[in-house]
């Protein structure tokens, strides 16, 4: 019901635009003929002009969709994993490592290690157990 | 008192998926099940979120909801660490599960998920019970499911059921997925042929 | 169903990896799928894109401990550009993922020398001590860090993190709000900062909850936790205000809430998501405990 009333402005100040726009073209042709030269439009075109467009705007602000604001967000249907996730600082000890047969080894010398150094840590309390040979032989492996 | 904790077999898989399925995060869940005796039976869980710090909001509302369809079979919560080598208990999962205590009355379980045992040749369980005794938590008893049920968790593994896992932080980004997971547990129960 | 990534065309593949590259998304099993399945098949048809593709494969070989497939994408890639910072990047970022991390260490120290605008480097140096669990020092490497580069919103996430970890709320939720000031129209942010405020507890800091999610909602009329957001936060301040009239003003705003969250998820169809209904029944009990207090 209230879309017909803003459709039927709409239209009738459309409708009146155009009669204005005729209206200056005849007002020029008629100065054109009587060898008048050409300084104002009539007033009466002008008010015309003036308030059929404001009665234009009007009508098509209620039929176009509703207003948005100006400031939105530009990525409405990101997920809370793409908006947080920080990629440049990405690190691998995840739990596909830990399922994976390659690093199971990794681990397992590690494991040792671990156990070097406690054995180590209980008999000798100056010794230094940094474990090179493991890693070398991690190195080799690659 | 020293709690026995069974998980069934659907629970338990759907706890794995879960880690699977966020493999370099952390991740907290809610446990249903029942409580008789000193035994307590975890029939089934509602994945809630795939970070190791879960904030209050959504776990308020998760709980909410999951109490207000659960009721008093809500009997604890679930995590895994991000890092495999961490076997720490994780404060924000210890926590919630403090809140559940209060919120059902009754004494609550936490349930670890150890990421080193995930390799399909690892014949130990996977899942590590603790129950509230005083201020800290204590680890307690695991009845563990055997090997005929870690055959048909590979199973379901292997045909990548993670990917149609769906937590409560998936619901609130898309509320088209369902997080208490009904169609992809007749799913489980029919690949990996589970008694559910 | 989910999508089988084994089986989508060459156009489509190529889209999603474009697609999950610039949005920054952590799907490295599916990338490498893709790869793998549809897009090595013909990786000239790529043109210049095969050689981002590339840094996109590696790097989720990295994650998903194929190091085989990784070694083979750097090594095309150093064929390509025998002398790139950005190949020898990969390079160290491969021994991180073998626990090299000394080696690893050695060669960013050297990148940052040689070229100390490129914040990518540093930036690895701090996940070097994050992969070994060395929070603490990682919270004073980025400080260090955000006092240069201060505009960068990813390090300030990564710090609300290590906070998060630390059980430090309040200073997570600082580290979040120069992220809003970077970026005032992410919705997220401010969600996620409501979030941290609401977990602080305390009257001023769930008020300042409420204007978070308001804004969210205000900048993002879809976004459903900042809905729910603004349900928790007015349920809680009419629960424990001591002023009537605000205690009023937050009943009334909760039950508009629930009224926008009942809309939202009486659109969902039963089949796509059978327990919408019991959540809806939710809501409405929700609805009858606030309008009776």
């Amino acid at each position: 019901m209230a879309s017909t009333i803003y459709r039927l402005i709409t239209i009738v100040s459309l409708l009146s635009l155009l009669h204005c726009a005729y209206s200056a073209a005849q007002h020029r042709f008629y100065l054109r003929l009587t060898e008048q030269p050409f300084v104002n439009l009539p007033a009466d075109v002008v008010a015309q002009t003036v308030i059929s467009l404001i009665a234009l705007i009007y009508g098509t602000s209620f039929l176009a969709n509703p207003f948005l604001y100006i400031k939105q967000d530009q990525h409405p249907e990101r997920t809370c994993d793409e908006a947080l996730n920080c990629p440049s600082f990405i690190t691998f000890d995840n739990r596909t490592k830990a399922m994976s047969p390659e690093f199971s080894m990794l681990r397992a010398l590690k494991q040792q290690q671990r156990s070097q150094e406690n054995v180590s840590r209980g008999t000798h309390s100056g010794r230094v157990s940094e474990a090179v040979a493991p890693s070398e032989t991690v190195d080799s492996h690659e | 008192m020293k709690h026995q904790v069974e998980t069934q077999a659907l629970p338990y898989s759907t706890i794995i998926l879960h880690c699977l399925k966020y493999p370099a995060k952390g991740v907290v869940g809610l446990l249903i099940g029942a409580k008789k005796g000193d035994k307590v039976t975890v029939t089934g869980c509602v994945p809630l979120c795939h970070e190791s710090t879960p904030l209050a909001p959504p776990l308020e509302l998760a709980t909410s909801l999951v109490h207000a369809k659960f009721g008093a079979s809500l009997v604890g919560v679930y995590f895994s660490n991000a890092m495999p080598s961490d076997n720490s208990l994780n404060t924000y999962a210890t926590r919630l599960a403090d809140r559940i205590s209060s919120v059902t009355s009754s004494p609550s379980i936490l349930i670890q998920v150890m990421n080193e045992r995930l390799m399909s040749d690892c014949d130990q369980d996977r899942l590590v019970a603790y129950e509230k005794d005083g201020d800290n938590w204590k680890e307690t008893k695991t009845i563990f499911q055997g090997s005929n049920f870690l055959r048909g968790l590979q199973a379901v593994i292997q045909k990548k059921l993670y990917r149609e896992l769906a937590d409560f932080e998936n619901h609130l980004d898309n509320p088209d997925s369902d997080f208490y997971n009904t169609s992809l547990s007749n799913k489980l129960v029919q690949v990996a042929e589970f008694r559910a | 169903m989910e999508t089988d990534w084994t089986q989508i065309s060459y156009d489509d593949a190529r889209q999603t990896l474009k697609k999950w590259r610039e949005c920054g998304v952590r799907r490295s099993e599916e990338v490498v799928e893709i790869w793998e399945h549809v897009v090595s098949r013909s990786p000239s048809s790529l043109g210049d894109e095969l050689w981002v593709v590339l840094e996109q494969v590696c790097i989720a070989g990295l994650d998903t401990a194929r190091v085989d497939l990784a070694q083979d994408c750097i090594d095309q890639l150093h064929v390509q550009f025998p002398k790139s910072n950005r190949v020898l990047k990969l390079k160290a970022m491969q021994l991180e993922a073998t626990e090299h991390y000394q080696k690893a260490q050695e060669i960013y120290e050297r990148l940052v020398e040689e070229d100390p605008n490129n914040n990518s480097f540093r930036k690895r140096k701090v996940a070097i001590l994050l992969a070994q669990g060395k929070r603490l020092e990682a919270i004073r490497a980025i400080n260090e860090y955000l006092k240069i580069f201060l505009n960068d919103p990813e390090a300030w996430l990564q710090l609300s993190e290590l906070f998060l970890l630390e059980n430090d709320v309040a200073k997570a939720a600082h580290c979040l709000e120069e992220c809003v000031l970077i970026s005032p129209l992410n919705s997220m942010y401010l969600r996620r900062l409501g979030d941290l405020r609401y977990t602080q507890g305390g009257a001023e800091n769930v008020e300042l909850a409420r204007a978070y999610y308001e804004r969210a909602v205000k900048i993002n009329p879809t976004d459903l936790r900042s809905q729910y957001g603004i349900l928790l936060s007015n349920n809680l301040i009419a629960t424990t205000s001591k002023n009537a009239s605000e205690k009023k003003k937050a009943g009334v705003a909760a039950v508009e809430a629930i009224d926008n969250l009942v809309n939202r998820y009486q659109k969902i169809s039963t089949k796509k998501n059978p327990e919408s209904d019991g959540i809806l029944n939710c809501l409405e009990a929700m609805k009858t405990t606030i309008g009776s207090k």
